[in-house]
């Protein structure tokens, strides 16, 4: 009797709420922004085999994105396929925080069931699970998907593996005279195809906010125009093509604007052209320099640009409307190309120094520059639609590829293999 | 259900895919090949257009009246010297260059009818759009050079290519200096 | 010698061999003539005798039994009935004492009559006597007058043989006396004898009586000392008790004493304790902080939080470690509002296990339950 009296009080001190000074905090400020470990098994298969790699698709998807870290194949303890063989204290051992199964089957060989499982090594939970049916060509196209829900899950930000990237190609044909095409892949580089073939340069492609239409610049009639073509129907229309330089197109975020570089006044400067009406407003005013490469802020009322107004080129800021351009970059003699983040916070350029092109973020807040990229011959950076990675365009012995770098500078990684050269990327929007 | 959205996604753009034969299309005088296609599907348009050949300056420099006659293709006149090199990053046109430059202001001056195109280059350091404006500038100013010798306005056709179309393929300082250039083409009226 | 021995034998042989024939017409003649009932017959009695026999043994042995109960009921009587039997005893006494008395009454009267008897026939003898003298002398006198000569002596002859008979008679008498001088004697013994055992009747319950007041005294006695004992015991209670209350005063004095005297030392102590326990306390509250640094540094080294992390989240999470240092619980006690924030610091803490906890038991006591706060910067 008297014991079950001392249990209950016993009961009771344990229920108080101590108060908070009681319990040590110890404060966690920092942590690294290190890749994620995930652990990704091969997809079981079942029935015929998929011509398509769903598990590689992905590990790779996620890899290049720098957040994660695939486990090596090898390390793989176990190859659970469905949730009830996994045993997760092998996968802590691994240290591995995601774990990614799934399997794929097909009866007939053209449709194919895909489903797969993402758990919580830790807390030993399923965070999501999907079940697809899918036809053999959409494997690839489902693989990216289900990178994107992963990356989702576990970031909180989308994915953008099933984004889209366009490029400029260049063939030499058998006489010696050059082939060039503007092209759309997958975001990891794979899967091109031709959007536009030319004998003429084509040059900076540039995404309209709703993903369906590329702005261009043509060199076809011997001068530099621009052109805005819808990719479902291939149509397009020349929207401009004045006197002298029609070029570096730039998308409104609402989508109903260009600004272009101009130089039908006799020297290149900023114009917004309203797509709708055909009605063209000067923004920059400076006859004595190169205002080029314009970018919209996201806000839609700032424009980025590129001017040498100061003896270099260096990127300035203007608003739409016009008005006085101030100068944004002040770190070394070379600064262009600007692209700007998603939230507008950082702004990725190519920063000469000594000579040495590279990719570099700065941080248009505090002005800090950070150079991205160690080759020397990088241009046309371009935002993936998260802003977690940066497309751009190098040369690997002597020959245009494409390459991306997360906003973080340690995952560089070389994108397609192709046997043209590429160059001047551009990073499609979310597909809407 | 998710099948039946994919599928039904998937569905029409396996139509187009069908139904398109990817017809070249040329659209305003151009010879481009658009690729029609949905840019969910496959496929490359192996056939290539017929784009008029601007970079073969032999051709354009051909004229057809009897005004650009012989002098122009006298090897020892100034007049066989019709590129002209720049500096990095650079619009000014070198003084080993104004003699040159002065002969065909010269000769557009005394030949009002010639028409002269001015076809501005630049290496393919730095980025694109700002080289295919540096390349304009470089242009425009050896027309400003030509002008001053008494050339008219209206003789000329000033157009960059910035880096888009070097002379000379690579990435070495001589094919830098090569590809920095302006050319004349002349062209008949 | 072997003579004798084959001779013997012969006879011997003989002997058998009639014997034989004997015992086989013997055996031939009984089996013919013998009936059932002949075989039947002793056994019936035996039976019976046996049957007498055990019933005898029986009734000896309830008997015995009875006895044997009447002598264990009879010994239960005398134990229960020892007053009873002392008062009927003291009574009986009393009663013989009485009979006594009357006998006693009667044998004097019965003396005093055969007293007076004999006195009588002492007189009686005396007077014949007398009457014998007189007619002797009457005799003698006429025998001396017969006889005066010749007849005198007839006279004294046959005086004589009166005299003789006379004397016969007298002895006769005598012997009567005698006889009744000894049946007096005897009358006397008896009397005496039973003089003796009214005397030793009464000795008897004398010693009876005697034996009672004993065993009264007896009682008594053991009434007494049961009495002294169940005193002395009582006395020996008392004191006792007396012991142990001036004991138990005692000790409760000394452990009032001991108590205070611990009192004294246990706040002394305590004071000690105190300050060991406040040494004890920042000693260990240097182990924590030392540990908590470490488990800290490596908590961090192990957090891969969300790289677009805004600097305004923070999750506030509560763990609870094994004594090896590896994560019994992790629970999130303010979330940042982010699940995947969440999530990257609760990973790290498992991550991180298991966490270094130090060999000071207190200090790993409050390691063992603890909070982390997660904030990007």
């Amino acid at each position: 009797m008297l014991r079950q009296w001392f249990k209950l009080v016993a009961l009771l001190i344990a229920l108080v709420p101590w108060p908070a000074q009681a319990v040590l905090t110890i404060e966690i400020t920092g942590g690294s922004e290190a890749a994620l470990p995930i652990a990704i098994v091969p997809f079981g298969v079942e029935g015929y085999a998929p011509p398509e790699d769903i598990s590689e698709i992905i590990s790779n998807d996620l890899a290049s994105s720098g957040r994660f870290a695939p486990l090596d194949k090898q390390d793989l303890i176990s190859q659970p396929h469905e949730g009830q063989q996994v045993n997760f204290q092998d996968w802590r051992l691994l240290r591995s925080e995601g774990l990614l199964i799934g399997k794929v089957s097909s009866q007939d060989g053209q449709n194919f069931q895909v489903q797969f499982q993402l758990f919580d090594v830790y807390k030993a939970e399923q965070l999501v699970g999907k079940r697809y049916n899918v036809p053999a060509s959409g494997l690839r196209s489902l693989a990216h998907q289900i990178a994107d829900v992963v990356y989702e899950t576990l970031t909180g930000e989308k994915g953008v593996f099933s984004t889209r990237l366009a490029f400029v190609t260049e063939m030499k044909n058998a006489d010696g005279s050059k082939r060039y095409a503007l092209q759309v892949s997958d975001a990891d580089g794979a899967n091109p195809r031709t959007v536009l073939q030319s004998t003429q340069p084509i040059m900076s492609p540039n995404w309209a906010p709703d993903g369906e239409r590329l702005a261009y610049v043509s060199f076809e009639n011997a001068k530099s125009e621009v052109y805005v073509q819808e990719l479902s129907s291939g149509r397009r229309n020349s929207v401009a093509s004045f006197r002298g330089l029609n070029s570096a197109p730039a998308w409104s975020p609402d989508g109903k604007k260009l600004a272009l570089t101009l130089s039908k006044n006799g020297n290149p400067e900023i114009y917004v052209l309203e797509l709708a009406s055909g009605n063209l407003s000067r923004v920059t005013h400076n006859s004595g320099a190169i205002d080029t490469e314009a970018v919209w802020m996201p806000n839609g009322r700032e424009i980025l640009f590129t001017s040498d107004r100061g003896g270099r080129p260096q990127i300035y800021r203007v608003d739409a409307d016009g008005g006085r351009a101030e100068r944004v970059t002040f770190e070394g003699s070379y600064n262009a190309s600007a692209d700007i983040s998603p939230d507008g916070k950082t702004m990725a350029m190519v920063h000469a120094v000594n000579g040495k092109f590279h990719i570099a973020i700065q941080d248009l807040q505090t002005g800090a520059v950070q150079v991205l990229t160690d080759t020397t011959a990088d241009e046309s950076p371009s935002f993936a639609p998260n802003g977690r990675m940066i497309l751009y365009a190098t040369e690997q012995k002597g020959r245009g590829v494409l390459a991306a770098v997360s906003v973080d500078g340690r995952i560089k990684q070389r994108l397609g293999e192709s046997g043209s050269a590429v160059r001047e990327p551009a990073w499609s929007p979310f597909r809407r | 259900m998710k099948f039946f959205k994919l599928f039904a996604m998937v569905l029409p753009l396996l139509f187009l895919a069908a139904c398109s034969s990817s017809p070249d299309k040329g659209m305003d005088g151009g010879d481009v090949a658009v690729e029609e296609r949905g840019a969910d599907t496959a496929g490359v348009d192996g056939q290539g257009a017929d784009g008029e050949d601007m970079g073969a300056e032999a051709k354009v420099v051909v004229g057809e009246d009897g005004y650009a006659g012989n002098e122009l293709n006298d090897p020892s006149s100034p007049l066989s010297n019709r590129v002209v090199y720049f500096d990095y990053d650079s619009d000014v046109v070198r003084s080993e260059d104004q003699e040159t430059l002065r002969a065909h202001g010269a000769y557009l001056a005394k030949n009002p009818n010639l028409t002269v195109r001015l076809e501005g280059h630049t290496d393919e350091r730095g980025s694109r759009e700002y080289n295919l404006a540096l390349g304009e500038r470089r242009a425009l100013s050896v027309r400003q050079i030509l002008m001053l010798q008494g050339a008219s306005i209206d003789q000329f056709q000033v157009t960059s290519f910035g880096e888009e179309r070097p002379a000379e393929e690579g990435s070495s300082e001589y094919a830098w200096s090569q590809n920095r250039r302006v050319e004349l083409k002349y062209i008949g009226r | 010698m072997k003579k004798a021995f084959v001779e013997n034998f012969l006879a011997g042989s003989y002997s058998l061999l009639l014997h034989l024939v004997l015992v086989v017409l013997l055996v031939i003649g009984l089996e013919s003539t013998s009936t059932p009932e002949l075989a039947s017959d002793p056994s019936v009695e035996i039976v019976q005798a046996t049957v007498l026999d055990e019933n005898l043994v029986e009734r000896e042995m309830a008997k015995l039994e009875e006895r044997e109960k009447q002598e264990r009921e009879a010994e239960q009587e005398r134990q229960l009935k020892l007053e009873e039997k002392l008062e009927q005893t003291q009574e009986e006494l009393a009663r013989q004492e009485r009979e006594y008395l009357d006998m006693q009454e009667r044998a004097e009267l019965d003396k005093k009559q055969r007293e007076k008897e004999a006195e009588a026939e002492r007189q009686r003898i005396k007077e014949l006597e007398k009457q014998r003298e007189l007619e002797e002398q009457k005799r003698l006198e006429a025998e001396k007058q017969r006889q005066l000569e010749e007849q005198r002596r007839q006279e004294a002859e046959a005086e004589r043989k009166r005299i003789e008979e006379q004397k016969r008679q007298a002895e006769l008498e005598r012997q009567r006396i005698e006889e009744q001088k000894q049946k007096a004697e005897a009358e006397r013994q008896r009397i005496e004898e039973e003089k003796r055992k009214a005397e030793a009747e009464r000795q008897r319950i004398e010693e009876e009586k005697r034996k009672a007041e004993q065993e009264r005294k007896r009682l008594e006695e053991e009434k007494r000392k049961a009495e002294e004992e169940a005193k002395r015991r009582a006395e020996e209670e008392r004191q006792r008790a007396e012991a142990e209350a001036k004991r138990k005063a005692e000790e409760a004095a000394k452990r009032k004493a001991e108590a205070e005297r611990q009192a004294a030392e246990d706040a002394l102590q305590r004071q000690l304790e105190q300050e060991q326990q406040e040494r004890d306390a920042r000693r260990v509250q240097g182990v924590v902080d030392q540990y908590s640094i470490m488990i800290k540094q490596r908590v961090k080294r192990y957090w891969i939080r969300p790289s677009n992390s805004e600097s305004g989240l923070q999750v506030t999470l509560r763990v609870t470690l094994l004594p090896g240092g590896d994560v019994k619980s992790v629970s999130i006690v303010k979330s940042s509002g982010n699940p995947v924030f969440d999530r990257s610091a609760e990973s790290a803490v498992y991550k991180a296990a298991p966490l270094p906890q130090p060999s000071d038991p207190k200090a790993a006591e409050a390691l063992r339950d603890f909070q982390f706060i997660f904030k990007p910067e």
